[in-house]
Parts: structure tokens; sequence; C-alpha cells
């Protein structure tokens, strides 16, 4: 039996098309259908069958997706004739909304990046790190170490059969590499194991990755370091020199390391070259921590991380505790660290490099979303307000036919369009900020959208979501209008949405308020820092780094000589050498042994310097003397202790004491010094001494007048360069060099200030959106009021204090708040500002001129409006 | 008295004439013998259920046929009210066209 019945898919959607009449419509088209059937045959009664479908999809076409063509094209000439008319408005609204895009775009960029730090190697869900607990050397609380011996990493490899490859890694700082007159200081250069190329994905463009570091004299360079020595010359083959004494061929170029590695390396030489030299290649086997290396180590496939941390107190009792027994509470815990999570979540000593902090990037994350979200709110009410102005439009546009469901998509059609005008104005001001964020977050980002698609398709996503969810409220709101009433003009007369509006304005100022103070703090405190009395002079103090060149023979014999030579010239006062500068001290805490009237050791931070130390830095002695020439006997051993470490050793008279450091060396006391801060402001001042051993400086600062500055500085250079030729000459002032210590500092004032910008615009836009609401809401009773015998200033009054009351409560939210958290913040700082009643009633004042200044011209408007204008239709 | 449409009137005319069988495939039928035009059923039906609306049809379930998919036929008869519109119809008719051949007597008339 052939089938009678019209195709089954067909009939159904037949069915769905059909709205009028559907039994009829239906039987009739399958009567029809047999009757074709059995005079033409099936296959055109089924071509008649799609047909009837078919048929109608022109007319449908015209009917509705023309007309709404139509209608689409007046909704955008109505959209654009209003922002036309109510540039004002329509410039606040848009630009508010953009503000919020763009600010929450730029921290999403920053975001992506930080949490994309290393994900790039192939292997690297495989990659670990291996870190320490040092309980035996805690330092200001922290005792993990990412540092480990130097022995580590090749045992690593030996016995534990979860390891598929390891590699260590040292960084060596500030080098000089030379070819031939051309030479620069190497901040990024490393000593590495060849493995290190196995392990993480460091494309070779020239020359080959497995014997690259093979021959004990060969260097491998980045692209960018391989352009800047030999510029477009094949580098392969070419001599470096490095120290002006080892030569190093090259035998490999790597692409530059992206910007999202936790280090990157320009400038690689072979571990064991370098170890070599240092510390002779016994010691490579060595279990004691020293020197700065990294033991990273690339697992075997489905190897779980925790099965090799379990081993490792074994294997430590087998290795390194049977060269150096230990009691067992003091023994160091190894631990694997994952690759991926180091930049953001490694908090240990000796990094090794700077890290970014994962509270700080969930703090960035959280702030975005919250003003993008608040931005929102503003652009919602203040749309609300807007279209709130247009009821009479609704009103005969509803009167003239149109239905609800037209409305709504008139509306919604607007706020696309105005979200999109925000977008683009939003990566235009993404654009125009980005060279400032970028150097204000110490980043390279760029909006390359096109070519990272994915981050391109979720940002242009999750803004148009969020601006045509903005723009749903606003219209459903106003498309619901009764057409009576929004002829009447009577639209705003519900209140039960009020509160939370109050609400919302408040909040805002609050933050707004809360971040205010918080500037006025921080900014305080740096100031408080910056012209607080160190203890040490700051101004006219020329630092050379010399750690390059001290290291090299004979120059600690010509130090006498070049001091000299330098002093010569009448600009320059005197010269000294030093292990470190007076703001940054710590190489450590040193124990000494104080002698028999105190019980234990004292834990004193220690350095070295020469007798002008005391002098160039102006630190002042309280008793003895400082290091002199004159008492020979000073070369045998002296030292200077600042007045803390007096208190500490409990010696009625110190000076004259010996004490034992470096193992071997005896020094005698021969002076206190006056306590100065020797770190940064965050500590108290902690027990110091400085030994006289005028050997291995790092620094030599020069105290200068402030006469011919220029001509000084070159001849400091000439007299350096006669000594040490092709060492390019470096110079900082100190000055700049002590305000770099406290950069995280300005840095934390630097963004409260712009998120309180920030935050202030918001909050003013909420409240001009509110102002908008309310004063449009009271037209009539200021109508009325006015025409009862209320002048001008009264209802100007009345007004103000409607808005200023929720000004007051911000401020009482916000005051506590901010006492709180900044005090905590303070708490960092062994010294610092005390929190005072200026702040708070400084924030008041601020906040309420903000406030009075973005509502006054509603103010003014409503108060100074003709009573017969609000009054005529009743 | 509400004017009918032009589609109103010729459907109207079909069911008056199709007498007792005027439903859905007869009265396209119809319709296309008469003015040569297909009309879609949605159409139909949607000026049907206009008229039954403007209460000038009235609608009759008939017995359900198996060559329908077991659905049923649906009969449309003309009220008095429908009568009297297409006979004020027909007047009107008469009155705008009286005197239309007198007028264009002698000129050529293209079909």
């Amino acid at each position: 039996m052939k089938r009678t019945v019209p195709p089954k898919l067909a009939e159904r959607i037949l069915s769905i098309l059909a709205t009028s009449g559907k039994t009829g419509v239906l039987g009739d088209t399958e009567e029809e259908y047999r009757l074709i059937l059995s005079e033409k045959g099936r296959f055109k009664a089924d071509m008649w069958y799609v047909w009837q479908i078919l048929k109608p999809v022109p007319f449908f076409v015209r009917s509705t997706l023309y007309w709404r063509f139509i209608m689409f094209k007046n909704y955008v000439k109505i959209a654009l004739r209003n922002i036309k008319r109510h540039k004002g408005q329509a410039f606040i609204n848009i630009v508010g909304l953009a503000v919020g895009m763009a600010v929450f775009l730029l921290i999403a960029l920053y975001v992506y990046h930080e949490t994309s730090f290393d994900k790039y190697h192939e292997n690297a869900d495989r990659i670990y790190r291996v870190i320490q607990q040092r309980k035996a050397s805690t330092v200001s609380g922290k005792s993990t170490y990412a540092t480990t011996p130097p022995a580590l990493a090749p045992a690593l490899m030996d016995e534990f059969p979860e390891v598929f490859l390891a590699t260590r890694i040292g960084p060596l700082s500030k080098i000089l590499v030379n070819h031939r007159e051309k030479g620069f200081i190497e901040d990024k250069i490393y000593c590495v194991e060849p493995e290190t190329f196995r392990i993480f994905t460091i494309p070779f463009v020239m020359g080959d990755p497995q014997m690259a570091l093979h021959d004990p004299f060969s260097i491998v360079l980045s692209e960018s370091a391989a352009e800047k020595y030999f510029g477009n010359e094949d580098p392969i083959g070419r001599i470096l020199t490095l120290r002006e004494k080892t030569d190093f061929k090259v035998t490999g170029v790597f692409r530059n390391m992206p910007d999202n590695s936790h280090f990157i390396m320009d400038v690689v030489i072979p571990f064991r070259t370098f170890f070599l030299f240092k510390f002779g290649l016994a010691a490579i086997t060595e279990w004691s921590n020293y020197g700065s290396f990294y033991a990273y180590c690339l697992l075997h496939e489905d190897v779980d991380p925790i099965q090799v941390d379990e081993k490792f107190p074994a294997f430590l009792n087998r290795t390194k505790y049977q060269a150096y027994p230990t009691d067992e509470n003091q023994k160091d815990i190894y631990s694997l660290q994952p690759l991926t999570s180091i930049h953001l979540h490694s908090d240990a000593q000796i990094e090794i490099g700077v890290n970014n902090n994962i509270g700080h990037i969930r703090l960035f994350s959280f702030s975005a979303l919250l003003i993008l979200i608040i931005a929102c709110i503003n652009y919602m009410n203040l749309t609300a307000a807007r279209y709130a102005q247009r009821s009479k439009e609704v009103g005969i546009r509803k009167v003239v036919g149109a239905g609800r469901g037209q409305l709504v998509r008139q509306f919604i059609c607007e706020s696309v369009l105005t979200t999109i005008l925000s977008l683009t104005i939003s990566i235009l001001i993404v654009l125009l900020a980005l060279p400032t964020f970028n150097t204000f977050i110490g980043r390279q980002l760029s909006l390359d959208l096109l070519g990272n698609l994915d981050l391109f398709f979720v940002l242009i996503s999750v803004i148009l979501c969020v601006g045509l969810l903005s723009g749903v409220y606003p219209s459903l709101f106003i498309s619901s209008l009764k057409p009576i009433t929004s002829i009447k003009g009577r639209v705003l007369k519900s209140t039960k949405n009020a509160f939370l509006r109050n609400a919302l304005v408040t909040a805002q100022f609050a933050i707004t308020i809360f971040l205010i103070i918080g500037t006025l703090v921080v900014k305080n405190q740096i100031l408080y820092i910056l012209n607080k009395d160190m203890g040490y002079a700051k101004d006219q103090i020329v630092v050379l780094h010399t750690g390059d060149i001290s290291t090299r023979d004979n120059f600690h014999n010509k130090l006498e000589t070049i001091k000299s030579e330098l002093t010569r010239n009448s600009n320059i006062i005197s010269v000294a050498g030093s292990k470190r500068l007076p703001n940054y001290m710590t190489l450590g805490a040193v124990d000494i042994l104080p002698g028999r009237e105190t019980a234990g050791n004292i834990p004193v931070y220690a350095m070295w310097g020469d007798d002008d130390f005391i002098d160039v830095y102006g630190i002042g002695i309280t008793a003895g003397r400082n290091f002199s020439k004159e008492y020979p006997a000073d070369r045998e051993g002296a030292i200077l202790i600042n007045e803390t470490a007096a208190k500490a050793c409990r010696w009625e008279d110190p000076i004259g004491k010996t004490l034992t450091y470096w193992g071997n060396r005896k020094g005698i006391i021969v002076g206190i010094m006056k306590d100065f801060h020797f770190h940064p402001i965050h500590r108290p001042i902690e027990p110091l001494c400085i030994y006289y051993e005028p050997l291995y400086f790092d620094y030599l600062s020069i105290k200068i007048r402030g006469l011919e500055i220029p001509k000084t500085i070159a001849h400091i250079e000439h007299i350096m360069k006669k000594f040490s030729p092709n060492h390019p000459f470096e110079y900082q002032f100190f000055d700049a060099i002590f305000e770099r210590t406290y950069q995280t500092e300005q840095k934390t004032g630097k963004q409260f200030s712009v998120m309180a910008m920030l935050s202030i615009l918001i909050a003013c836009m909420g409240l001009f959106g509110l102002a908008l609401f309310t004063t449009q809401q009271r037209t009539k009773e200021i109508g009325i009021r006015k025409v009862v015998g209320a002048s001008v200033k009264h209802i100007m009054f009345l007004l103000a204090k409607e808005f200023l009351k929720w000004i007051v409560v911000a401020n009482l939210v916000a005051w506590p708040v901010a006492y709180f958290v900044m005090n905590r913040w303070l708490q960092n700082f062994a010294f610092r500002i005390h929190i005072g009643w200026v702040h708070f009633l400084a924030t008041g004042g601020i906040s309420f001129a903000i406030a009075l200044l973005t509502v006054i011209y509603q103010i003014l408007k409503t108060a100074t409006a003709n009573p017969v204008d609000s009054l005529r239709y009743e | 008295m509400k004017e009918l449409t032009k589609a109103e009137e010729t459907l109207l005319l079909a069911i008056l004439r199709l007498k007792d069988n005027a439903y859905g495939v007869a009265i396209k039928q119809h319709i296309q013998k008469t003015t040569g035009k297909a009309l879609p059923y949605g159409t139909l039906y949607f000026i049907l259920e206009q008229l039954t609306k403007k209460r000038f049809v009235k609608r009759f379930t008939g017995e359900s046929k198996p060559e329908r998919g077991g659905r049923s036929r649906i009969y449309y008869t003309l009220t008095s009210e429908g009568s009297r519109a297409l006979k004020h119809a027909y007047k009107m008719q008469q009155k705008v066209w009286n005197g239309y051949a007198e007028l264009t007597w002698g000129e050529k008339i293209s079909e």
C-alpha cells in the first residue's frame, strides 16, 4: 500500500504556520492533496503540498521584516534625534557607561595577562620548581625559600623515577658583556643546564638546543640580545667577552621569551662554567644553601607531585644530612611548586623575579566587576529617567496603535545603539589610556584584540550583554505605562524603587568617600616618609654601582687612588665605598657573640664600608669615633655599632669590646652610631654593625657640591673610564634610589587616587541620575509650593537638603570603615602618621562640594522653572 | 453597515452558490474557477474568520472523513446579516457602476 497521506514533516510545519482555522486548513489541504494524488501522482502531490508551505514566505517577509525594517529606521532616527536634543544628558549617560566599560576592559586585559604566566610552555602542567622551608633561618616571619642547594637538580634526576628531567638555573646580576668595543651590562644573564631547553618551551632560531651548551665556553643569546651585539650579522660562532676576561662563543639564538614568563633570559652560559669560576667545581655537588640557584623539573606524565613531596625527607636524610647532620626540628622541608602558580601564588624569599599576588589580582578583578556593575546600574537609572521625559511620545505611539512589544523593541533598539556608542568610546579610551596604564602596572599590554580572538569575543559579548541587560529595564518600564497617564506626564509616581535608588547612590558615595580618605592617608604617609629625618643625608650624593668591577683583581687596591683622583675636583667633597647603601642594608641577619655579659647571641645586621662612609652619609657618632687611617690598628679589625645594638648588648661601655665575625675575624668596637633607618620605614630600627673591611664594595658614594653638577659628573666619568675603560659608565642619585625604596607605597597612592577619581565620576553619574529622577517627580509639588509663595532660595534649599542628607549618611557609613582599613594599612609601618579628624572633615567637605556641584544645575533649573509650565495640565 | 471588501464579497458569493457544500476545498476551487486566482488556505481561512467574527457567516463542523486524516470538514453558511450585507453590496455596486456602459460607449475595451 502506497502512502496516501502528505509528508509528516511538511504537515507539521504547516500546522505550526497555520494560525487561523487550523483544523480547517490542515483538513482541506490533505483532502486536496489526495485529489491531486489520485489525478497526477504522488510526486506532483508532494510538490504541491510543499509549495503550499513555501508560497507565503515572500509575503511573510514583506509584511513583517520589511515593515520591521521601516520601523527600525524610524527607531534609529528617533534615537539620534533624542541624543541630539539632549546632548548633555546623552553625553553623560554614554560616556559614563563607556568609562565603566573602559576600566573593565583595561583590568580584564591586565588580569588575563597576569593569569597567563608561564602557561605557554608545552609541558606547563608537568613542570615544577623545588622550594624549601627553612625553619632555621626565618627572616621577617618568612621561612619559605625559592632557592635550593646546587646539588639538588642532578640528584633529582638520579634518584626520583618520577622526574623526567631536571635543571638548575642561576641568575647572574649585572655582568659586563663585550663584543669588541661594544659592551653592555647584562641584567638578564643566566647560567643553566642544557636540559633547560628541553623542559621549557624556548624555541631556537639558530643552533641546536641539545648541543648549544655542550661546550664549556659556549653562550646562547635571545634574538634581541643577538641583535644588540651583532646587528644584522650572523651571530653564530662570534665571540663575546664576559667581565673583560673570559671569551665565549655564540652557539645558538632562541626566540625572545614572552613577557608572561616569571623569569626572562637574554644571555645564557653553561652552569658548570659559571660554577667553576665562582666556587670551584667541587662545590657543584654541595648541599649547603649558598648562591641563588633554582631547581626546576619536568615530571613524567600522570605523576602526582605529592608522591615526590613525600619522598623528600628520606631523600634529604640520605644526601644533605649525611654531609650536614642537623637537629630533627631544624631540618628543611622540600616540596614541589607548580610552574604556573609561581607568578601569582608564590611568596618565597629570594624569588627569581618579581612576582605578583593572587589577592591583588582578585581585588583588581572584583573592583573591575564592581565598577562595571555600578556603571551599568547608573546607566539604567539615568536611561530610565531620560526615557521618562519621553512619556508623551510613548503615549502617542500607544494611541496610534503601537503594541507593547513594539515599544520594548524600540527602546531596546535605542539602548543597543547607545551601548554600541559607549563601546566604541570605551575602546578609544582604552587605546588612549593604555600607555599610562602600562607604565603604572609595569607591563606591556596591548589591545591586540584581533590577535587574540578568544579574548575579543568574550569581552565584546560580556560588554554587549551588559549593555543590553541594562537597557531592558528602562525599556520595560517605559513601555508599560498606560497611555492616559503617560500623556498626562505623571510617570514617576511610584516610589517603590525610590529607596533602592537612594541606597545605591549612598553606597556609591560611601565608596568614594572611603577612597578619598584612603588617598589622603596614603599620600600623607608618603610625604611623611620622604620628609622624615632618616638619620642619614639623601641629597647630592652620586652613587656608582661597582659590584662588577670590585670583584676583579686589584680594584680595592686601586680604591685609594680612585678616591684621591676624584676628590681633586673641588666640587667633590668625599668618596666612600660600601657593600650596601644606608637605605637598605639587609644582607641577612648575622649572629655575633656579644661576650659573657648577656645570655646567648643577638641577631645583628651587618655590612662593611670604609672610613668615609659615615661622613658621606652624615651619620652621627654618639660615642667613640669613626674608623680612621690614623689608627693603624683599625686595619686589623674595627667595628661600628648602632645605638640599638649597644642597648641590646647591655654592656656598660661597649667601646673597646672585641667581637668575632665571618667565622674567625676579630674586631674591636670603636664607636657607636646614632640610630638611622637602614631598613624601609615599615620596620623598627634593629641592631646593626659596620665592619671596617675595605674590599668588594658594591657601591661608591660620592658626595658633591650642588654646583656645576654636569661638569662634576663628567669628571667622575673621566676618572672611572681611566680605571675601567670598557665598563659603561652609569650613575644614580641617592635621593632617587631612596624614593624607589617606597615604590610600592607610591604605587598604592596612585592606585588610590585613580580609583578615587573613577569612583567620584561614577558616583556623580549616579547622583545626577537621582537628581534628574527626583526633580521630575516633584515638578508639580514645586510648582504648587511656588504658587503658594515659596521663594527660589527656599526651594533650592529644600532640594539640596534632599540630596545632601544621603551624602551625610554616606560619610557616616564610610568613616569608620576607612578608619579601620587605613589603620590596618598603617600598621605595616613601624613609623607612621596618625589618622586625624582633618582627614575625615576634609573628605566630608570634598564630598559635599562634589555632590552640590553635580546637582546644582538640576536644582537651579527646577527651582527657577515657571510654575505655569509645571501645573498647566491639571 | 460596514462595507465588505472585495475578497469578502467573493467569498460570501461563493458560499451562497455552493449552498450545502460550502467548505474549504470546494470554496477554493470555486473561486479559482470564477476568478482564475488561487487563494491560499491561510488567506481563505483568515477572511472566513473575519466574516465569522462579523457574524456574516456561521460555521458547522461536519462529519470526520478518512481522506482528511480524520479531521472534520468545516462548512459555512450565510447568516441573514450576511445575505443582507451582500444585498447591500450589490445595490451599492449597481449604483456605483450605473451608466458605465453608456459612458464607455464607443471606446475600445481591451481585454
